[in-house]
């Protein structure tokens, strides 16, 4: 395979997480995630800036997430995206070449709006430590540092 | 308008290199603020003398490049603040000027799960169809060309993005989603070569200057995920301000153009279909003579499938048609009162297509057109002798195109 298109299988299932600290409330409406994922919602109800992190589009556990969670194909997530960043009217998760240019770039100020992670390990550090942050990982790999948001 | 005739063509090369070495990657500058872009590079053999995107019947054309490099900026969760500037050079009616594609404020007044209420100023991009938005990049068309009935690019500028202010709507629930957007008052770029041309067949001496437009656009998004319809309309106008007096020809008028467009798609996991259909209105007085006025009416559909193999390999077919004026279709009446070739008049296009993404970033193409009729989407640029044109005709292409 070349670069770019993992295809590990997975067979964990796929669930929503935020950081501990993101005003999120109990649950989230699948509404929201879509809004969310799609880049049209941006705050929280209090205003806090989302910080959307995703697994890169032929990810295992981002196709699952976008089928079973968002009832979407990830291609569709991807045309979405492309038309916000290339008619102006939004942006896409970003994707970054290292964790170190990550780190670098973002010392000193709050972090991207949208990042796209390598890793579920990368995902799950992220969500962790940023506020405002939402993710999604398989259930294996949820521990306390994040909290599962179940959706309506 | 942004122009520099100091700068060579191929200016955003320049930025945009860097980026072709390493990874894919868009630049995030500082918190909010991100660079992204493109680049495109197309080849085109042409059969039968018809001459598309430079001289491409004798060994091809290279005379296809689209470089474009965007900016935006999200000070806040509600605004943000995006330029595109784009340099496309298409045979004789694109020389690869920069231009200026959009530069526009988004305020979104409402912004929640269901909601959206916002405004946008400035160039914006024109709510048109369903391939519109980001027409130029290569990654987001169904094929190299876009289906020419609908999209042609003889009106190019016209099509792409007018100065002025949409305001856009969008309401989601169990039933789907609306998402309305309005723009108007717009004044759309027609002081140009090439609108002169598709209006008039000629460079007039005078100048086409805009008049207060507007265009909207309904798309339907329904509970069937993936299964979406979309609704265009408006009015476009403009005034021909002559440039010599009516003693010497040179006469005032207006162009009015009234499309209308029924759009549908059904994208599965694998496979889409999607199809188009225009009804385009257009008024023209004066110009030609004080009394002179056209008034007619034009159509344009296509159907089209596409085929995901995996997330490589893609195919595409389409079926595609324009005819200039609904009562002449075969283009006899034009012939007969002008002189000039019926084939002018319409298109009828098969394409088959092949797509292989190579990265997320890299993507290479190859298609086939068989025009059996019509020519009408050739640019008067690249082709001087129309009688020297033929009605049935075929097209090779073949595109690269990187993004970051």
């Amino acid at each position: 395979m070349l670069c770019g298109w993992p295809a590990r299988a997975y067979s964990d299932e796929v669930v929503v997480v935020v950081n501990p600290a993101a005003p999120a409330g109990e649950a989230i409406a699948r509404n929201t995630l879509s809004a969310i994922f799609g880049m049209r919602l941006r705050a929280w109800e209090d205003g806090t800036p989302i910080r959307v992190y995703v697994l890169p589009d032929n990810h295992a556990v981002h196709v699952m997430f976008c089928k079973q969670i968002l009832g979407v194909f990830p291609h569709q997530y991807r045309t979405a995206w492309d038309r916000l960043v290339y008619s102006g009217t939004g942006q896409a998760p970003l994707e970054v070449a290292s964790e170190e240019e990550m780190r670098a770039r973002v010392a000193g100020i709050r972090g991207e709006a949208a990042v796209v992670v390598k890793s579920e390990e990368e995902m799950r550090a992220k969500v962790a430590g940023t506020a405002g942050a939402i993710g999604y990982l398989t259930r294996k790999m949820i521990n306390e540092s994040v909290t599962v948001m179940p959706v309506k | 308008m942004l122009t520099s005739q100091s700068l060579p063509w191929w200016w955003p090369a320049l930025i945009l290199w860097p980026g072709l070495c390493g990874p894919a990657l868009a630049l995030e500058l500082f918190e909010g603020f991100q660079v992204h872009g493109f680049l495109t590079q197309g080849y085109f053999l042409t059969s039968n003398h018809n001459n598309l995107f430079g001289e491409s019947t004798d060994g091809g054309s290279l005379g296809f490049t689209e470089i474009g490099v965007n900016a935006s900026w999200l000070p806040r969760p509600d605004l943000q603040l995006a330029i595109q500037g784009l340099s496309r050079r298409a045979g004789g009616a694109f020389e690869g000027e920069p231009e200026l594609d959009f530069a526009l404020l988004d305020y979104a007044v409402v912004a929640s799960a269901d909601h959206r209420l916002g405004v946008r100023a400035g160039r914006v991009r024109t709510p048109f169809g369903l391939y519109n938005d980001t027409s130029d990049v290569a990654f987001t068309r169904p094929s190299i060309l876009l289906p020419q009935s609908i999209y042609f690019d003889r009106t190019r500028e016209l099509r792409i993005s007018g100065d002025g202010i949409l305001l856009y709507g969008e309401e989601r629930g169990s039933w789907g989603s609306f998402v309305l957007e309005f723009l108007g008052p717009v004044f759309p770029r027609v002081d140009n070569e090439n609108t002169e041309l598709a209006f008039f067949g000629a460079d007039l001496p005078g100048d086409l200057d805009p008049r207060v437009s507007f265009l909207g656009r309904l798309i339907y998004e329904t509970p069937l995920q993936g299964l979406r319809f979309a609704v265009t309309g408006g009015r476009v106008m403009d005034d021909y301000n002559p440039r010599f007096s009516p003693e010497e020809g040179d006469f005032p008028g207006t162009d009015a153009l009234e499309p209308l467009i029924f759009s549908a798609q059904y994208e599965a996991e694998h496979w889409s279909l999607t199809g188009e259909y225009e009804r385009r209105r257009i008024v023209q007085e004066g110009v030609f003579s004080p009394d002179f006025k056209v008034d007619i009416v034009g159509e344009s559909y296509y159907i089209q499938g596409i085929y995901r193999i995996d997330p490589h390999w893609e195919m595409m077919v389409r079926y595609d048609v324009f005819f200039g004026d609904v009562d002449d279709r075969d283009g006899s009446e034009f012939e007969a009162a002008t002189g000039l070739p019926s084939h002018l008049q319409f298109a009828k296009d098969w394409t088959v297509g092949v797509r292989y993404n190579i990265t997320p970033s890299w993507m290479v193409r190859a298609e086939y057109h068989n025009v059996y009729g019509g020519t009408f989407f050739l640019f008067p640029q690249d082709n001087p002798d129309v009688f020297a044109l033929n009605k049935k005709w075929d097209i090779f292409a073949l595109l690269v195109s990187y993004r970051f």
